[in-house]
């Protein structure tokens, strides 16, 4: 398999998961396009060091979240992690039932959404790759720390954001 | 948007990144054209002095020179491709420390740039010499031209590469706390 087919196979295999990281990172549709852009170029460069060593999804991951870090079309620091109601893992932040009730309020979700962003680029990070519905070990290969500091981080961003949110509905 | 959207572009893209390659591959052949090609004809200059002259200087002096070429020759193509393809693949972490490597003024393997560059400077000496120029002279013009070229590197990087090295470090930072 040449370089063109084997990047062509990864980008049809993995585009959808390329295009949420996007769609975490840029609210506006043409930022969305320019950082997809910027994540093939840079999996085309990786692909020479492709391994076969973690799952080709975590390979693709990693190289999408480093992609938003470095993003070159904007500055990372004012990078906004934005989140859809439908997202299907988004309950996964606040595991809390009754919390899961009043998020179905517009006003509940506009406050997460502006608590998300005030969140730093590594949370970000962990909150992108949770809202994908990776597991813990999973995340942990991608950011390179261990699974139980994977786990520590997660439970702090979510404490945090159950804190600010509990107050919002008193 | 939709993925439709997104894929519009990428057999052009494709292209592109092929350009890109073909473009880094060219670059990367005439720095060995520079190391095969200019190398040679300075070892032939080199025997030609030497053996007109029949004077040992011109033979260290020329030899000197030839080896301080090639050690920067092999030391700028090891930088150049570090530096073109960053591979961002790695675990976020890992990625982050080797950039911040990358990014800082003095490198542990730029120490091979050293004696390329005091090589240089023997063949230099001993080609001034054999013009009749003072040992001093060549000194002061060297070391003279080798610290302004430190100087308005280190410049450089404090504006351009400072600020952006202190911005991954701060993110290493976070990770590992």
């Amino acid at each position: 398999m040449t370089k063109e087919e084997k990047f062509k196979t990864i980008v049809s295999d993995n585009g959808e998961r390329i295009r949420n990281i996007c769609r975490y990172y840029n609210s506006n549709v043409e930022d969305q396009k320019d950082m997809y852009q910027e994540v093939l170029v840079n999996i085309w460069k990786s692909l020479d060091s492709f391994r076969g060593d973690s799952a080709m999804s975590t390979w693709v991951y990693r190289v999408a979240v480093n992609t938003s870090l470095t993003f070159t079309g904007k500055a990372f620091r004012h990078m906004k992690l934005m989140v859809n109601s439908d997202t299907t893992n988004l309950n996964s932040i606040l595991d809390d039932e009754n919390l899961k009730q009043k998020l179905a309020e517009e006003k509940l979700f506009d406050r997460m959404q502006l608590e998300l962003n005030q969140l730093s680029v590594i949370d970000k990070a962990l909150i992108s790759l949770m809202l994908e519905g990776l597991s813990m070990k999973e995340i942990a290969e991608v950011i390179g720390i261990t699974e139980a500091n994977v786990k520590v981080k997660i439970h702090r961003i979510k404490s945090q954001l159950k804190e600010k949110l509990k107050g919002e509905q008193l | 948007m939709t993925a439709h959207e997104f894929d519009t572009n990428l057999s052009k893209l494709t292209g592109k990144l092929k350009k890109e390659d073909r473009q880094y591959a060219t670059i990367v052949k005439a720095i060995q054209i520079f190391y095969w090609i200019f190398i040679p004809v300075f070892i032939v200059k080199t025997a030609r002095q030497y053996s007109d002259s029949q004077s040992i200087n011109d033979l260290i002096g020329g030899v000197a020179l030839i080896l301080g070429f090639l050690i920067i020759a092999l030391t700028f193509r090891k930088y150049y491709k570090d530096y073109q393809y960053v591979d961002y693949s790695l675990p976020t972490l890992e990625m982050l420390k080797k950039a911040t490597y990358r990014y800082q003024p003095f490198q542990k393997r730029g120490v091979w740039i050293i004696p390329g560059l005091l090589l240089m400077d023997v063949g230099l000496t001993f080609d001034w010499i054999r013009e009749g120029k003072s040992v001093l002279d060549s000194q002061v013009f060297f070391l003279g031209a080798i610290l302004f070229g430190v100087i308005i590197g280190l410049v450089i990087w404090y504006f351009k590469y400072k600020p952006l090295r202190d911005k991954i470090l701060d993110l290493v930072r976070e990770i590992e706390q």
